[in-house]
């Protein structure tokens, strides 16, 4: 066996959490040093990850396979593919940067610090595992540290949003559990023993009832944690009353485990429900879109804007994905990392200026541009990559979900549409409130421009929103054979037929902007 | 175990309640009913009642009673394990032995806690272990 | 033939013995508590050493019974045995604040506590009916003198409620006892199994009848709805120091029992019975997590709480013999974690105090971050997060349930789950997320709580990661 890097990638940050518990509780000023330090390995093993991923290959790579306990048919899978590696490398990504930006947090500093860890490792066993109970293991697990960091770290209401936001999860996760386990008895009946295995499980033939109800169980999970129409309501509480790095964490990865979710079972496992389902989830997307954009519009806190732009950024992710076209799907995939770096920096920068005036409502700044060019510079970037203007990241990725989902759902496709549109409404409508004209406010006359530290957190992510904007071609060649493989699956298993530039005015319209 | 099977068992039940019912009610119509204030006293072995038989007495007879019943259970055992005596051999003798002695540490605990003392001189010995020990627990 | 074998009770003789010597050396010499200790400690190790020794004879073979059909060697036994005794030595180092505080009277309360671990390992290892009432008395009463072990008043109160209520299960048992009696004419377990399984019962009334009412009566003892009423008065009332001890105790003679009787000799009624235990089972998850969403004192919550385990623990048991297993994995786990939960608890209010509130929590991850953590483990654990045996637990109730055809009961107890996590996580709130009223000094803690404590939170966690072993050695513990 090679060297199991997966598992490394694991482990890595567990026990860096580990270590920083028993860092001497009279030093507390070392324990993010520390774990700032450690979790600069893991990037470095995705790093390593990143670099010897086969491109142009569908399957899992990496895989490392133990039984676990065979009777009840549980083995620890892991692998990596195009789809989980990139986002494997964002959350790899974003957490070191995340402890960075936390230099706010004073109590307890190592708990803090040692709950970062944890969840970090709890994200990467999600996206790498392949056996349902293991997957669940992290899912559920993973719920422990970000309750912490929401409830003890968080706002004035963070137990209320702590509460609200396990519970929420928690529930999604008991129906999941109980399809897991039904999934597993179905295989039994099948091939002989059970098994949670995912890619045995490829192999099981469902009726479409069974389908019908596994697929609600675990989209009913996932959706929560995306989170989906009508099921948002937890999101803005939870961002808003966590502190920062707890929120560029939740939108930057947590999140997409949902989307990951749907994309990795849900439309693998039960194809026949996927494609019955698929206007309903694609409203529901839509309708995601929409309304998370005119509920940020109105939004007087900029933290609870960028949180309502997170329900209609994750809606068209949705939407890529249930467009079940090629273009749609990658799409999905490519916007949920793009989503992760824009979002993630919009809730740093709005993090820096929270240290700074301790306020978030946007009626307390005005002609902040004067006062703090450089962030106000920041912001604008960001939002543009948000906005989706091209050249920047945030395009790449609606683009080919719009083109995506015209393909196989129009109507859907130019309702969302107006999505890009409302976009660029609530967020540079935010940008000229708070930075243009003259200051209004004399408290906000003395503040002090970004420091140091603080662009070195947002200059990688800016260097990745540029890069991904201009050439995301790197990106996508992972993805695609991916992605493809999924497509062929729902084609060959159910009478589906995904749409493409094959024929009519399509490829006119489109084709000169193609690939 | 067919419902029919009881049958004789409720004949029986009703043969019983029939003859109790029978006889009181006998009784009732056929003897004389002549009260004196001598017949409705409570008769104790033809002396007239001096007080009032509701009394109190001390506690420490339910005690010896419960260190009574103990020994009592014993004979009960005693006798399943005597008519078996043979079938069970020196293995039933040991058991039987290892069972009274337990029986005998109860005793002994009891003792030497002071549940069988109740003479005057032992008043003392109560006052210095038992009475702190309550009032500590109090 | 009556086939005695002293060695067969070798783990009840141990335990007894220690409890005998120690009563006449307190008489005789009263000597201090470190005696005591010394005495009970060499017993359970002795009778943990022989439960040992019976698993790795007895195991995985057919049945060994002895004295008359009383007593069964076999995996179920042995492992019970192992269990019962680990579980009572980190009660008694849990407890021990409570054994100094009584006084002369210490020697009692450990003495009581030994006997009552000879009882319910006889509950597991009991083949006959009769057997199994006395190993059922020899444990209960024991429990309902612990209860009220410190005399106060709640502690009268819970003794007594428990006594009562206890007795009236006990006689229904005896009554289930009487009915299945009548209509297979044996005591015998194993009789009781071979009559079953050759002949057909044509009015099986009285025979289902008696099952229900042992049904009823065991459900008592392990506080299932809608028999778990005295779970909250006794739980509250009993000193914090051997609430943990009665409430694991109790769980595990009672679902040993249960397990035993209803999947030996009753195997042959199992469509009968499975229903009915289903709908106890979620009755019990339902009424446990929504009443325990009311309470403010954390004993309180954890006598719900356990009605809520009680119901999983019995969905297990809808499978009949496969979820023999799953009953152990849990009832074994939960055991610890509950003993874990009320040391900390012993630590917080005192080993000889009753009531609980709360509100005495707040800010306790900054008193004593040991404690804190450890509560927090169990709460964590009871509530089936993944990476503790709680969720391993939980899984392999479910398994079992899903694959007895109960998916319907499995969903409703998923969703309890996650009501249920509310108010464990509301203990996480206090001791973490709220600030202690004014400066709170740190929490002293006593040497035996802390043991207890990190004994069981690491079980929970390696047990939770790396079950295998113990999920292994399971697949022996199946009754005869």
């Amino acid at each position: 066996m090679d060297f199991p890097v997966l598992t490394t990638l694991i482990v890595l940050p567990m026990a860096a959490g580990v270590a920083v518990l028993l860092l001497p509780r009279r030093r507390p000023e070392l324990a993010l040093p520390v774990a700032i330090a450690a979790s600069l390995l893991p990037l470095g093993a995705s790093l390593w990850l990143l670099v010897r991923f086969e491109t142009g290959v569908a399957g899992f790579q990496f895989v490392e396979h133990v039984n676990w306990y065979e009777p009840w048919g549980i083995s620890y899978h892991l692998g990596v593919d195009g789809i989980s590696l990139l986002l494997v490398v964002l959350t790899a990504f974003l957490f070191p940067i995340s402890l960075l930006a936390s230099t706010a947090i004073k109590d307890r500093v190592h708990l803090y610090a040692a709950s970062m860890l944890f969840l970090e490792a709890g994200i990467i066993g999600v996206f790498l595992s392949l056996d349902l109970i293991v997957f669940f293991v992290f899912w559920e697990v993973m719920l422990v540290p970000m309750y912490f960091i929401i409830g003890v770290w968080g706002g004035g209401r963070r137990v209320y949003a702590a509460v609200k936001f396990f519970l929420f999860t928690a529930f999604g996760s008991a129906l999941m559990l109980a399809a897991i386990l039904s999934l597993a008895f179905v295989a039994r009946d099948q091939l002989g023993a059970p098994t949670f295995d995912f890619v045995q499980l490829l192999g099981v033939d469902l009726t479409r009832t069974a389908q019908f109800w596994l697929f609600a169980a675990f989209g009913l999970s996932f959706a929560i944690k995306v989170p989906l129409f009508p099921l948002h309501t937890w999101l803005p509480d939870a961002h808003v009353e966590a502190p920062t790095a707890g929120s560029v964490i939740l939108a930057g990865v947590l999140l997409k485990m949902g989307t990951y979710g749907l994309l990795r079972f849900n439309l693998t496992l039960f194809p026949e429900a996927t494609v019955d389902l698929m206007p309903v989830m694609a409203t529901l997307a839509v309708i995601g879109i929409v309304y998370g954009a005119v509920v940020a519009i109105v939004q007087t806190d900029i933290k609870r804007l960028v949180a309502y732009s997170s329900v209609s950024h994750l809606g068209f992710v949705v939407l890529g994905i249930f467009a079940l076209t090629a273009q749609g799907l990658q799409g999905g995939v490519i916007q949920m990392i793009n989503h992760g770096l824009t979002t993630g920096a919009l809730f740093l920068l709005v993090g820096m200026i929270y240290e700074r005036r301790h306020t978030r409502e946007i009626s307390q700044f005005g002609g902040l541009g004067s006062v703090m060019p450089i962030f106000a510079g920041a912001f604008l970037f960001t939002a543009f990559a948000s906005v989706g203007l091209p050249g920047l990241n945030g395009f790449v990725g609606e683009f080919y979900v719009l083109v995506g989902s015209f393909l196989s759902l129009p109507v859907w496709a130019v309702v969302a549409a107006t999505g890009v549109v409302l976009a660029a409404v609530y967020l540079l409508w935010a940008y000229q409130r708070m930075f243009t004209g003259p200051v209004t406010l004399e408290e906000n006359r003395g503040l002090s421009d970004l420091n140091a530290r603080e662009i070195v957190i947002l200059a990688p992510i800016a260097a990745l929103i540029l890069f991904l904007g201009i050439y995301p071609k790197p990106a996508l060649d992972r993805i695609e054979p991916s992605v493809d493989a999924i497509l062929q699956r729902i084609e060959q298993t159910t009478d589906y037929r995904v749409p493409d530039f094959g024929s009519g005015a399509v490829v006119d319209l489109v084709g000169e902007h193609g690939e | 175990m067919a419902l029919v099977d009881y049958l004789p068992i409720a004949i029986m039940f009703a043969l019983a309640l029939v003859f109790a019912v029978v006889s009181l009610l006998l009784s009732r119509l056929i003897a004389p009913h002549d009260p004196t204030p001598e017949k409705l006293e409570p008769y104790e072995c033809g002396i007239v009642p001096l007080q009032d038989p509701v009394q109190r007495f001390p506690v420490r007879f339910y005690l010896v009673a419960m260190l009574f019943v103990i020994f009592d259970i014993e004979i009960v055992f005693l006798f399943a394990w005597a008519v078996q005596f043979e079938a069970l051999g020196w293995p039933g003798t040991i058991a039987v032995g290892v069972f009274t002695l337990l029986l005998v540490e109860t005793l002994v605990y009891a003792w030497r806690r002071g549940a069988l003392d109740w003479n005057i001189p032992h008043r003392e010995r109560y006052r210095r272990v038992v009475a702190p020990e309550i009032e500590e627990a109090a | 033939m009556s086939n005695i074998d002293f060695l067969a009770l070798g783990p009840e003789i141990a335990v007894t013995a220690a409890a005998v010597l120690l009563l006449m050396i307190e008489v005789a010499r009263k000597p201090s508590a470190r005696v005591w200790g010394w005495i009970a400690g060499i017993g359970i190790a002795a009778a943990l050493g022989l439960s040992i020794a019976g698993w790795v004879l007895g195991r995985g073979t057919d049945a060994n019974l002895y004295f008359s059909d009383m007593l069964a060697l076999d995996g179920f036994s042995a492992f019970g045995g192992i269990v019962v005794f680990t579980l009572t030595g980190i009660g008694l180092i849990a407890g021990w604040g409570l054994v100094t505080s009584l006084r002369r009277r210490g020697a009692e309360f450990v003495a009581l506590v030994l006997i009552a671990a000879a009882g319910m390992h006889l509950m597991a290892a009991s083949a006959n009916l009769i057997m199994l009432f006395i190993a059922l008395e020899v444990a209960s009463i024991s429990f309902y003198v612990l209860a009220g072990i410190t005399r106060n008043r709640a502690a009268d109160e819970a003794a007594l409620k428990y006594f009562l209520l206890g007795a009236f299960a006990s006689a229904v048992f005896l009554y289930g006892i009487a009915l299945v009696f009548a209509a297979t004419g044996t005591l015998s377990m194993a009789g009781q199994e071979s009559f079953l399984g050759e002949t057909i019962l044509l009015r099986p009334g009285v025979l289902l009848a008696g099952i229900a009412l042992l049904i009823v009566g065991l459900g008592f003892k392990v506080s299932a709805a809608p028999f778990h009423v005295w779970a909250p008065d006794v739980y509250q009332g009993a000193p914090s120091g051997v609430t943990g001890f009665l409430a694991a105790g109790a769980k595990v003679g009672g679902f040993a029992a249960l397990a035993r009787v209803l999947t030996v000799p009753l195997d042959a009624y199992l469509d009968d019975w499975a229903p009915a235990v289903a709908v106890v089972a979620v009755a019990s998850v339902v009424v446990g997590t929504l009443l325990a969403i009311a309470q403010d004192d954390i004993k309180r919550m954890l006598a719900y709480s356990s009605v809520a385990h009680a119901g999983f623990i019995l969905l297990a048991l809808t499978a009949g013999d496969a979820g023999v297993e799953a009953v152990w994995f849990y009832v074994s786990t939960y055991a610890l974690q509950v003993v874990g939960a009320f040391a900390v608890v012993a630590a917080v209010s005192g080993p000889d105090t009753g009531a609980s509130p709360l509100d005495s929590y707040a800010g306790l991850g900054k008193r004593s971050p040991m404690m804190a953590a450890g509560l927090g483990l169990m709460m964590i654990a009871m509530g089936g997060i993944p990476m503790t045996t709680g969720f391993v637990g939980k899984l392999g109730v479910f398994r079992a349930a899903i694959d007895a055809g109960y998916l319907w009961a499995v969903v409703t107890a998923l969703v309890a789950t996650v009501a249920g996590l509310f108010f464990y996580l509301r203990v996480i709130v206090r001791m973490y997320m709220d600030a202690p009223g004014g400066d709170a000094p740190a929490l002293e803690v006593g040497r035996g709580p802390a043991w207890a404590v990190g004994i069981t939170s690491a079980a929970t966690i390696v047990l939770g990661i790396a079950p295998w072993p113990l999920l292994n050695m399971l697949r022996d513990a199946l009754p005869f």
